[in-house]
Parts: C-alpha cells; structure tokens; sequence
C-alpha cells in the first residue's frame, strides 16, 4: 500500500498539533515590567496627530512598554464591537459616557481619583451603576459663537462671557437679529438641536440613576416647541431645508448667523484662522447649556495582569499627565477640553484672544445624562418620531400629544435593555 | 490574535522572518496544511477506489473555492441561523430565545414598513432600468459614426461608487440649491424636497437608480448584437415594419437577457442600503420612506447590537429573496424564448452510434 496520502495527513495533523501548542504561550506582556498594548481610537487626521503624539510622550517615559495605535476612523463602535465578540478586543479602548453603558460588561473596573479633576461631572460621567468604567481624558463641551459686530449693529448688548442669559432673552434677542429675505436672509441663530435645547430648558433624556425616561417633561414639552417656533416663518433659525448640505459654520463666518449656539471645541482652529476672527466671541450657551461629551479610556476584560497594569500606567498618564492634557488643543487643532486643572492655562493658550474659558466653565453648567445601554436605539427612535409626527420635521402633531408616547416608548425600550452590568 | 495564526507567527518568529512577512507566511503555512490534508484525504480515496482520478482531480481543483465557500459564506450563514434563535449584543452572554426574534419581527410594524418600501422600489424600479436600458441599447445598437462615444457617456455612471452617486445626487436633489429644483424653477414649477419630503424620497431614489441603466445596455447590446441578421432580412421581405420586428422579433430573441437582468436587478434591488444609508445621514428621508429591509437590518445589527434580532431579519429577507425569484422563474415560462422548444434539450449529448 501507498502510505503517501497517510503521510500527508498525518503531517498535517501534527503540524497544526505543534501550532496549536505554540498559540498556548501568553502574549503581551512579561515579569520584568515590558509590555506591548493597543489602543482604540476614532478621529480625523488631526486628532489622530495628537494622539499620536500623546503616545509617543508616553512611550519615551515609559520605554518598556509599547502602545499599538489602533486608530478606527469610521464605525468605531461597531467595530469596537466585532473585536469584542472575536475574541480580539483592543487593550484599551477610548468611550465616550454616551456610549459607555452598553459596552460597561467587556471593561475591566476603572480606578479613579475624583480628586484629579477639576470638576465632579467629569468623573462622574464614567460611572456605571455607582462604579468607574473608563477613566476620563477629555472633555467636550459647547458654547456659543456670536458675531458681535451683528449683535452690536441691532443695538443688543453683547452677551456676558461667563453668565449664561437665559432661554427668553436668547429666543428675544434672536429675533432682533433676524432680518432680511432669500438666499441674504440673515438668522439670528444656527438652528437648534432637540436634544441639545432639551438641556439648556434644564430637561433630560433620563432621570439621574438612568432607570426612568423623561421625554414627557415639562421642560422637553417647552425645548420641543421653541424649536418647532424657531424655524417656523416668523422664527429666528434657517429651516432644516434651509440648512440643508450647508455648513453653520460658514453661515457664521459670512454673517449669516449672529450665534452658533452648539460651537464644539473642535472649531476653534477654525475660528481663529478666520481673518475676521475679533468680530466673533465664545460665550456660555443660554440656560443649562447643551449636554457635554467626556471621553474616557477603558481597559477590555481580555487584558492579561501585564497588560493591565500597563494599560492602566497608560491611561494615568493620558488622563492626569499634564504635558499630556496640554496637547489637547492647540492652535491647530483640538481634540477637546482638558479634564485636570493644571493644562487649562495651556488649553487658553491656544487662542488667547477667545474666551476659552467658556468651554471650562461649561463643564458645571449641566449635568451629565445618565449613560444607558439602550441609547443609541431609544435616541434612533424618538428623533425619528419626533421629525416624523411633529413639525419639528415634517409631522403636524403637537410634542404635548407626542412626547408622552414617546416616553413610553422609551421606557418599554429601557427596561427590555436591562442594567448596563447584571 | 487568533491562537492558530498566533502560534503560526511565533514558528515564524523562531525562524527569523522579518515581523512585516510573518502573517503573510502564516497565511501560506495554514493553506499548505489545509492543502496537504485535502491532497491526503482525496489520495487516500483514490488509491481505496472509493472515487476515480477524474473525480479526485475535480475535488482538487475546486478545492481552493469550496475552502473560501465553506469558510466565509456557508458557514456565517449557518451561523446566523443559529443567531437568529438567540438574544446577543456581542458583549454580553447570548440568551437562547428559541422563535422569539421571528415573533418579534411578525408584529415589529418597522418590518412591515421595511417590506413595504423595499418591495415598492423593487417592483418600480426594476421594470423601470429593463424598459429604459433595453430602449438605450436600441438606440446604441446602430453604425453611425461616434457610436463607441454615445456607449461609453451612458456605461461611464455605473462606473461611480454607490456612496459616491448618493452624494451627487443629494445636491442635484438639494430642494433649495439643487439642480434639479433650479430647472423646474425655471420653468415656474416649485419642485418638491425630494429626499427630504416623505412623499417624494422613495421616487428620487428611483429616479436615482435610472442614472445607472449603462451597465445592463451593455449586457443588452451583446444580446442584440446576437440576433440572427436573418431572421430581420426574413421578416423585411414579408413586410414587416420597425414595430413589428421589434415585438415578433427583437423581444423575444433578447427575453433570456431581458430575464437575466430583470432576476439579477430584483436580487439587488431587494438588498438596496447604501441609499437610504448615505440620505439618512445626511438628515433625509423622514417618517421612514426609505427605511428599506437590509438598511434596518443593519440599524438592529450594527446601531443597536441586538445580532439575533438582525439575523432573523436576514433569514426572513432570503426566504423573501427566494420566493421572489421562483416567482419570476415560473412566471419566465411564459415570456421566455429559448431556441430550442425545450431548454434542457439543448444541453443533453448528442448519442454517439
């Protein structure tokens, strides 16, 4: 008999025995302290400079260990969420508090020190069900942008940089500056965001411990109908249609807009290159201002001791490492606010003609929206509602009618989610 | 890392390959072993008389394809169907649901939405691209002069990316700064918000779809170019007129392409997503109206991580796929001219006395 073919399969079988065998021996790490990590991030070009460049700091202080750059520019979240479900989860993986509910199970418990941070909300923003997830890094909050030669042509005082004004003064003073018709027509406000005003009218998506929906508040049944009056013919915002493919941003260089109320801080670069820059100013965002976002790094439930504690060494350092805060934002670029109080000199810095200060301070104007697991579906769903049934979109319904069915809704959808950790 | 390729590329490491080569020569080193084992087995089976050579050969052969298949198309699909019986957010642990998802989507009125807007794009638009891209066919399938230039402006769309088209047409459709509005405008007509307006946002992706009817001209000129002249020279000299040679001739000498374009345009048509996709992130297409199937498979899926809900979804869509298709192919038999009276003749051998 020909013991060819025997050979071949048993050659192969025991290859892929002494493979199987080698793919035992632990990776990542090692006694004497050297480690190698990965780390997930989203973000443009520049913000992925940064990081980058944050790394490279790092690395240089921290020489045995080695952090991979796992820079996701598209998808992040379902992509997050395929390397989890593989089996091949990033070391450390960037979440922002939105979002960090839902992926709260695949991360390790974070240790955080309140203490480092200049503001209560921003730890707090990491924590699920009374305990840290993530640790933050940064902080993006929103101010407003005014054209003040536009406030000042309509005979308006322009708007005090550190006191928000409130709701009724911004909707008056809005309408003063609107004036004109057609493709000239010139608004006294971008237009507004639901979820956005639904803060600044003191309301919220759900109540603080996230176990309840609050979309049939009063303050939701008055942010949805200021916005439905801003765009209506008489209002002071462009329509959605008006608004349509343009960019805000642009409207509020040209003078299109006198005010941006959600200007992030990744507009700032853009400001300052303006050549009319010192026309425009950052103040806070009228009453409650609008909800912030803080990203936090997470450590994934895969991780080996080696790779924890590295891990954890490079999240310290991302977080509270001053020259690491300090290049969050610059001149030409900004990822965000810095969360520790000793890079915030740095972070004004970057355009000391603006008031900076405003993304600081809009840190504590509201407070953080529970994180829930079932967010992105419950927001997917009442956005579309809301655009669907009342004139915030093209419905005809009133949001006293609406808002309720849709805090059903919601709720039916939160409870079926069940806790982020069970 | 995988443990297998890991351990593959720790070998490799051992062996002194550059870092940058070792999961190329992982790749190699797993395709040799599976090889070996396939070339193994089918020897084994050859020299037992279990299968001829011609057979082993064929084996090997395919083998490459039926290692691709096996891996990367039948078995996700088995997975899924194993999914869709179970409750997964690919974080936590997976719950057996049994027939709950199906149930689900039985009563999830976003599924009867979905279906209803996938099957009205699908049952517009297809007869729409046949009649438009069989009619331009026509007109290209002359000698003139500059023929080549006419083909190649109306091929040249269906060479733009999906995304890439939407985007365009997301500034031809703009209400306010469109093209489109701007001509209509023009001739005193206030055109609708097309992608923004419920009513209208399902007829401009129809419309959308007309733009790439360039791909199927081409497979319709060959078909055309394939009709016997004779049989036009035949029906001249009985008198027959342009009409008539089209209807008695031309149509049914191109039905089996007319039939192969209308199938393959119904499959893709029933898994239309980057559409809805790009026009909702760009804030279009309100109260649903272009919430088509596949797209709110991947918002379950990929936007609220519910994998079993999603896979269920993609179960119901094949079997709605399938009954799509039978249906045209039984219907074929009576639009559907084959030269010979009985398709299946045509390909038994001729019986060597």
């Amino acid at each position: 008999m020909n013991k060819t073919p025997l050979l071949a399969v048993a050659a192969a079988t025991s290859i892929a025995a002494i493979l199987s065998s080698c793919s035992t021996a632990p990776s990542g790490g090692s006694n004497d302290g050297s480690a190698t990590i990965t780390y997930a991030y989203w973000g443009n070009n520049s913000e992925n400079a940064t990081l980058t460049a944050m790394i490279k700091d790092f690395e240089q202080a921290n020489p045995k260990i080695t952090v991979k750059a796992n820079w996701i520019q598209n998808d992040y979240l379902q992509q997050l969420q395929t390397q989890l479900a593989g089996g091949k989860p990033p070391t450390v993986a960037q979440i922002s508090n939105t979002d960090l509910a839902a992926f709260a199970s695949s991360f390790k418990e974070a240790n955080v020190s309140p203490s480092a941070y200049y503001s209560a909300n921003i730890p707090n923003a990491m924590k699920i069900q009374g305990k840290y997830y993530a640790t933050p890094f940064v902080a993006k909050t929103k101010v407003m942008a005014i054209n003040t030669k536009l406030w000042q042509a309509a005979g308006l005082d322009v708007p005090s940089k550190s006191a928000p004004m409130n709701v009724e003064d911004f909707i008056a003073n809005a309408k003063k500056l609107t004036k004109g018709s057609g493709k000239s027509k010139q608004y006294g406000s971008a237009p507004l965001w639901f979820g956005g005003w639904l803060t600044v009218n003191g309301g919220n998506n759900y109540s603080t411990d996230g176990t309840r929906c609050t979309l049939s508040s009063p303050e939701a049944i008055q942010a949805a109908n200021q916005v439905i009056a801003s765009q209506a013919k008489d209002g002071f915002t462009p329509t959605l249609l008006d608004a349509q493919g343009q960019d805000m941003f642009d409207w509020l260089s040209i003078g299109r807009l006198a005010a941006q109320p959600d200007f992030g801080p990744w507009n700032i670069a853009q400001l300052i290159s303006l050549k009319n820059a010192s026309d425009f100013a950052l103040v806070p965002d009228p009453g409650n201002g609008e909800p912030m976002e803080v990203d936090g790094l997470a450590v994934t439930r895969n991780a080996n001791q080696a790779e924890t504690d590295a891990a954890n060494k490079f999240i310290s350092f991302m977080s509270t490492n001053q020259q690491a805060q300090e290049r969050l934002t610059t001149k030409e670029s900004s990822l965000g606010v810095p969360v520790v109080q000793s890079a915030v000199p740095a972070f004004e810095k970057a355009a000391p003609e603006q008031n900076l200060q405003a993304f600081v301070d809009a840190v504590d104007q509201s407070p953080i929206t529970a994180s829930v697991k079932a967010n992105t579906k419950i927001s997917t769903d009442w956005q579309t509602a809301l655009t669907d049934k009342t004139p915030i979109g093209s419905g005809k319904q009133s949001p006293a009618s609406v808002l309720p069915e849709l805090d059903k809704q919601c709720q039916a959808t939160l409870d079926a989610a069940g806790p982020a950790i069970s | 890392m995988n443990p297998i390729t890991g351990g593959l590329e720790e070998v490799l490491r051992h062996l002194g390959l550059a870092p940058g080569l070792r999961p190329l020569g992982a790749f190699v080193l797993l395709s040799a072993v599976v090889a070996a084992a396939m070339f193994g087995v089918v020897s084994l089976a050859v020299r037992r008389r279990w299968m001829s050579r011609t057979t082993a050969a064929f084996w090997l052969f395919v083998s490459p394809w039926m290692f691709g298949f096996a891996v990367f198309t039948f078995g996700p699909m088995v997975y899924s169907l194993w999914l869709s019986f179970l409750n997964w957010d690919l974080v936590s642990p997976s719950r057996f649901a049994g027939l709950g998802n199906y149930q689900k989507a039985a009563a999830d009125p976003l599924v009867r939405q979905a279906i209803k807007v996938t099957l009205v794009y699908a049952v517009v638009s297809v007869p729409l691209q046949t009649a438009l891209s069989l009619g331009v066919a026509l007109l290209m399938n002359t000698d003139i002069r500059g023929i080549n230039v006419f083909r190649t402006v109306w091929y040249l769309p269906s060479l733009v990316t999906g995304v890439a088209q939407v985007t365009l047409f997301l500034w031809v459709f703009n209400p306010n700064y469109g093209l489109v509005n701007g001509m209509l405008h023009a001739v005193g007509v206030d055109g609708p918000a097309w992608f923004q307006d419920p009513s209208w946002a399902l007829p401009a992706v129809i419309i959308m779809s007309l733009w790439t009817v360039g791909g199927n001209m081409v497979i319709y000129l060959a078909g055309l170019q394939d009709v016997p002249i004779e049989l036009y020279e035949a029906a001249s000299i009985d008198g027959a007129g342009p009409a008539r040679r089209l209807w008695s001739i031309t149509i049914p000498q191109v039905s089996p392409v007319i039939f192969f374009n209308v199938v393959t345009g119904l499959i893709a048509a029933m898994q239309i997503f980057t559409q809805a996709f790009v026009i909702k992130s760009a804030g279009g297409a309100p109260a649903n109206s272009l919430l088509f199937f596949v797209y709110y498979l991947y918002q379950n899926a990929f936007q609220f991580f519910q994998m079993g809900y999603a896979s269920a979804l993609a179960w119901i869509l094949l079997l709605m796929i399938l009954a799509l298709t039978l249906l045209v192919f039984r219907g074929s038999a009576f639009w559907v001219y084959y030269e010979s009276a009985n398709p299946k003749a045509s390909r038994r051998r001729p019986r060597v006395r």
